[in-house]
């Protein structure tokens, strides 16, 4: 079964080359454009309302000066360490890209996926293997939660790896690495986070999943229309007929715990707590929302492998 | 030897239009079997039900499975082609043989390497890169690289040209065929498959009008190409099909053996090319004696 799975989840990998190879190296390249702009013209960094900010044990503090004229707080490239403080600042900004583009990458991926394949003839070729349907939307999932915050850690390894090459070619002291090269560890505690992140969204991917089997002619208008007419069922009943659906309260829930988790994740910014890299989203977690959450997913995942196996005829 | 199709009472309808009709078949291992239809015939609905790619009423078991409940099961030991644009156009050859070897248990990659040493497909070719005869062979190599025991094959060689359309059948014949094996053609291009085929079903409107092996078929039905002055005589005999010849008449004649040395008398005996027949039972076209 692992070795199905596994093949199947090469199958997407190779179908999904743009999203999963080519856009991850492309944007690579961005970051590394914008790491030899910041390392040419480092005095542009600056931080909102002079926060003090942590970049796990390094504090910009110990690396910056304030200056009055502008009423900015700059980092100051002088000091020692500045490229492992750099190192670490790249890595979170490298990870918060990535994140972005797999966003894309994914939404689309999840929404098009189940849909595509049954509008094309090769889905009889792959209905001729014998894979199961359970199968092969679990190695779906698999691909969003497990294998895009692998790629992730790749992609910031690999850039990471392209930024300290860069260093060294553009005159960094080289006593300054072995700190600026420790800071390599953040992409595995980025990784860490992006798994988390990962659950987090698991219902919005297990919905994307469903309304991409679901649908006759558009996923993403499934995926949209029939949440919003819930919601707005539920607001009208609420207000005209005193009949709560759950509906409203179950997202207002849910939309809180998600953006108390990503606020950590992301730090509140302009506050007095400015930190990045701060990952215990866990924390603070409503154990009753997270558990209908992934109650809701798995209904979800059950209800897409039903769809594919009943709904439609090929 | 239980048979590797059974079929009793098989029907299925999309809304009002009814695609199978009480469908009574059974077919045993070894046979190759064209399933012959018009287009709307219930065909691809009846391979659909096989493959258990969609649900049939009644009973229908294939290798004593069921094969809608036992699909992936099913699918281990039965491998079919649909058509020749099936195969995912972004996928490259390699990749295309490590996938069905990592899923399929009864695939031979040696052997399947030894069916495209023949073929000019390269390894890191996409099959968007290939000619549709290509693409073809590829489907082919990976077919018959399976060890299975029925093949389905659904208008394999729909689009080919005619090299490529008798090389197929040929490879299909000569490299995978054998005692052991059953497989079912569904093709328009009945001319091609009926030196090959050991068992003829004809189907139109979603009933069996036919299910004979070739031998019998040759015992049953008979040709008469009969000059236009012994027509009468000939149409007294009560063909079912008639067809016009240059000079004469083409007259086809069902459970004929009691009456072939009086039909002989008339003109030349043929037994009737399976398009002929098809047409006949299909379509029959009877002139009455004394008509025009």
């Amino acid at each position: 079964m692992i070795t199905i799975i596994a093949a199947q989840m090469k199958r997407e990998f190779w179908e999904q080359r743009v999203s999963f190879l080519w856009a991850p190296l492309i944007f690579i390249l961005l970051v590394e454009a914008l790491s030899i702009l910041v390392m040419v013209h480092p005095h542009n960094i600056h931080f909102p309302n002079n926060a003090p900010l942590a970049l796990d044990t390094l504090t910009v503090e110990s690396y910056s000066s304030f200056d009055p004229a502008t009423g900015k707080t700059r980092l100051d490239f002088n000091t020692p360490d500045a490229l492992a403080l750099l190192a670490g600042l790249h890595q979170a900004v490298a990870w918060g890209i990535f994140a972005l583009m797999f966003a894309v990458a994914i939404a689309t991926y999840v929404h098009s996926t189940l849909f595509a394949d049954r509008k094309s003839r090769e889905i009889l070729f792959w209905r001729s293997m014998p894979v199961s349907e359970t199968l092969n939307v679990m190695a779906k999932l698999l691909m969003v939660c497990l294998v895009v915050p692998l790629l992730i850690l790749l992609c910031n390894l690999l850039s990471f790896a392209l930024f300290m090459i860069t260093a060294l070619f553009m005159g960094q002291d080289f006593s300054q690495w072995w700190p600026a090269l420790k800071m390599g560890l953040l992409s595995f505690k980025i990784a860490g986070s992006s798994f988390v992140v990962m659950l987090l969204i698991l219902p919005f991917i297990c919905w994307g999943l469903f309304a991409s089997a679901f649908a006759k002619r558009s996923p993403v208008t499934i995926s949209i229309a029939i949440p919003a007419g819930l919601w707005l069922a539920d607001v009208f009943l609420q207000k005209y007929a005193e009949i709560s659906l759950g509906i409203k309260a179950l997202l207002g829930g849910y939309w809180q715990f998600a953006s108390a988790a990503f606020g950590k994740l992301w730090g509140a910014g302009g506050s007095e707590d400015f930190r990045i890299l701060d990952i215990n989203l866990a924390a603070g977690v409503d154990p009753k929302i997270s558990s209908i959450a992934i109650i809701i997913s798995v209904l979800l995942i059950a209800a897409t492998i039903w769809l594919r196996n009943n709904r439609y005829e090929i | 030897m239980s048979p590797v199709i059974s079929a009793r009472g098989v029907h299925k309808h999309y809304g009002k239009k009814v695609a199978l009709d009480n469908i009574n078949v059974q077919i045993d291992a070894g046979k190759i079997v064209g399933l012959i239809g018009p287009n709307g015939a219930g065909k691809t609905s009846l391979l659909k039900g096989i493959l258990g790619l969609a649900p049939v009423a009644g009973e229908l078991t294939v290798l004593g499975m069921n094969p809608q409940r036992d699909r992936v099961k099913l699918l281990e030991q039965v491998s079919f082609i649909a058509d020749t644009a099936t195969l995912p156009r972004w996928i490259k050859v390699c990749e295309l043989i490590a996938y069905t070897e990592a899923v399929h248990p009864r695939f031979s990659r040696a052997q399947c390497m030894g069916f495209l040493a023949n073929t000019d497909i390269q390894l890191n070719d996409k099959v968007q890169q290939l000619s549709k005869g290509m693409v073809t062979q590829l489907h082919l190599a990976l077919i018959m690289a399976i060890d299975s025991k029925l093949l389905v094959l659904d208008e394999p060689t729909l689009g080919l040209d005619i090299l490529y359309r008798k090389q197929f059948y040929e490879r299909l014949l000569n490299d995978y065929y054998d005692a052991e094996k059953t497989i079912l053609i569904t093709t328009h291009q009945v001319e091609e498959i009926e030196t090959i085929l050991t068992d003829l079903i004809f189907i139109n409107q979603g009933k069996l009008l036919l299910n004979s092996s070739m031998d019998e078929i040759a015992n049953t039905y008979v040709e008469l190409q009969v000059d236009a002055h012994y027509k009468e005589q000939a149409l007294a005999r009560n063909p079912i099909h008639v067809r016009n010849l240059l000079g004469g008449f083409g007259m086809l004649y069902e459970g004929a053996d009691h009456q072939r040395d009086s039909l002989a008398a008339l003109g030349r005996l043929a037994t009737p090319s399976l398009s002929d027949l098809f047409v006949a039972k299909v379509k029959p076209q009877i002139c009455v004696p004394g008509g025009v």
